[in-house]
């Protein structure tokens, strides 16, 4: 019989504001990845959902570093991360993925709405292996912390790209049947984004199963493999499952957020009903943010020392 | 006429003040390249400064805490080093195990890797120290180091840890811990002379280390270490709650303020304060 009498504690440092960041990193990447699929792989019937996916990703990925810089202890020194460089930190890798990448966002928009075809092309396929690197490098963010055996897998930016795609293709779905049903009307907004017919929504909803699906099964052998490892890591895998988190993983993480949406995508009778696909759609990101708190915090939970 | 020259002249100057701006820019880019030898002087030799505890003499008596909290001024709830209390077996066959903890100085360091401004810096000495005035507070540090031995200093804003008492190596003296200890259950000094007494002691005894597997290799070596007990309650959910609980809040109880207060009576005079010069020169 062996146990603890007296430890310190200490405290839980990445919290709420890191968990958004990560969230609204993933949702620019997913839009502009979705974008792309009319502006630079050609598929001529997304190109009203294109517009759209463009200017939410360059909008979202202008709030997310507010979160990054008022998470700091000195948030005015945040200055010092642009002439301070250590190559080998994630950290540096995304303050300069976090410069190109609106900039990028920025001309690519300027691109689509002035009509150059070639500039379009071009911005818009550089910006897809941006999009992946600055959602990506969240994830090796949590995966060279090594300390910390929940984050301290390979498969963490996978995790981490593949709900990014989950919860952007939610969240353009959302902004598409808000902008058809209650803002059809409004004379600015029409003139900006032509309109998105209700085809394309089920085409997002087919395209939404199947990232939940993939989701689904990352998320599967992620946990599993945490059973089969070191101790710290059966450890985590317990506090996702039965411990404080497993409210927030099992409920809200993979019934609110992947089943029962993916559930209502895909009944025969339920599926052709935009309000309940806009419904399900706001439960996945609800189920997205709870994926980035439960992996930002629970990670943290498990004692070192 | 008139306007029109004298935004020419605007236009000139503007140009002039941003071609300056960005010579300067690139000027501060090349200079801030760390040069970590500025900060303690290169003696020749390769030094290694290394801490063995030997945990057959340790009595649990935590002087070494104390001394740690008086010497470097670390606020209320917040450790810069502690010790661990363990027990193991049942009555009447039991015994308490003492684990003393503190930054290991690791070779290769994690933290030191992942510290995006280059605050967190090895001195030739083999020494981890944090630069206060490039630190912006990112605490990936604090996540990444597998000890768990960084804080986020509540008053300074920046992340803190133990220094190895830098500023008493700097005159030759031992860390305060070590002199503090009243049982010599430490000692301190240069791993790679081979004449020092730590020397002796690391090669003629069986060495432990925390978390080997983590391949850091740590600079604080015990001697005695129960691994068993060193992983102990790490499994269980109450211990979880123990760890991350609100210090402030349920141990100590009192307020923020009331902390801060005790803070600010050692606040430039303590020791460490006092002889502050972890600042990177190249940064100055």
């Amino acid at each position: 019989m062996e146990k603890i009498i007296y430890s310190v504690s200490h405290e839980i440092t990445l919290s709420t504001n890191i968990a958004t960041y990560f969230f609204l990193t993933g949702v620019s990447a997913a839009s502009f990845i979705i974008s792309s699929l009319a502006y630079v792989f050609g598929i001529e019937k997304y190109k009203p959902c294109g517009k759209l996916g463009a200017v939410v990703a360059f909008i979202v990925l202008t709030v997310a570093p507010l979160f990054l810089i008022i998470d700091l202890l000195q948030p005015m020194r945040f200055i010092h991360l642009f002439y301070m460089f250590n190559f080998k930190s994630p950290v540096t890798w995304g303050t300069i993925l976090l410069i190109l990448y609106p900039l990028n966002c920025l001309i690519y928009m300027y691109a689509i709405y002035t009509d150059k075809k070639p500039m379009t092309k071009f911005f818009g396929s550089l910006g897809i292996p941006l999009a992946v690197a600055v959602h990506g490098y969240t994830g090796f963010i949590l995966a060279l912390a090594k300390g910390i055996a929940l984050w301290n897998t390979p498969l963490m930016p996978i995790y981490f790209l593949i709900s990014a795609m989950v919860s952007g293709t939610a969240l353009l779905i959302i902004l598409a049947v808000l902008k058809e049903r209650y803002l059809g009307n409004v004379e600015i907004i029409n003139r900006y984004f032509p309109k998105i017919e209700d085809d394309i929504i089920h085409d997002l909803r087919k395209m939404l199963v199947i990232f939940i699906g993939v989701d689904l099964f990352v998320t599967f052998s992620d946990v599993l493999l945490l059973f089969y490892s070191t101790p710290e890591n059966y450890t985590a895998a317990r506090l996702l499952l039965k411990g404080p988190f497993s409210t927030m993983f099992l409920y809200g993480e993979v019934l609110l957020g992947m089943i029962i949406p993916s559930i209502i995508f895909v009944t025969p009778g339920l599926k052709k009903n935009i309000r309940l696909i806009t419904a399900s759609s706001i439960l996945v990101l609800i189920g997205i943010w709870f994926m980035r708190y439960v992996t930002v915090v629970a990670g943290q939970y498990v004692p070192l020392m | 006429m008139d306007n029109l020259l004298k935004e020419k002249v605007d236009r000139k100057e503007f140009l002039k003040a941003a071609g300056t701006g960005l010579a300067l820019g690139v000027l501060g880019t090349l200079l801030t390249k760390v040069h970590a030898e500025d900060v303690l002087p290169k003696t020749g030799t390769k030094k290694r400064y290394a801490m063995v505890i030997d945990l057959r003499r340790c009595i649990g008596c935590g002087a070494c805490a104390v001394a740690c909290k008086q010497e470097n001024n670390v606020p209320l709830g917040y450790y810069r080093k502690w010790v661990k209390l363990g027990e193991k077996g049942r009555y009447s066959n039991t015994r308490n195990y003492y684990i003393p903890i503190l930054c290991n100085h690791c070779e290769d360091a994690i933290c030191n890797r992942n510290c995006p401004v280059h605050a967190t810096y090895k001195t030739p000495d083999g020494l981890t120290l944090i630069d206060y005035d490039r630190c912006v507070g990112c605490k990936y540090c604090m996540v990444s180091c597998p000890y768990n031995v960084r804080f986020a200093h509540p008053y300074r804003k920046t992340v803190d840890k133990c220094t190895f008492c830098a500023h008493r190596i700097k005159k030759g003296l031992e860390p305060a811990c070590v002199v503090t200890c009243m049982a010599k259950a430490r000692t301190f000094g240069d791993i790679s002379d081979k004449n020092t007494e730590i020397s002796k002691i690391f090669a003629t005894n069986s060495i432990q280390v925390l978390k080997p597997e983590q391949n850091t290799k740590p600079h604080v070596f015990y001697i005695g270490l129960d691994e068993i007990v060193a992983n102990a309650g790490k499994d269980d959910f109450r211990y979880m709650k123990y760890y991350r609980r609100d210090i402030l809040k349920e141990e100590i109880r009192i307020t923020k303020k009331e902390a801060e207060n005790h803070y600010n009576i050692l606040k430039g005079v303590s020791n460490a304060d006092i002889e502050y010069d972890y600042r990177l020169k190249s940064n100055t």
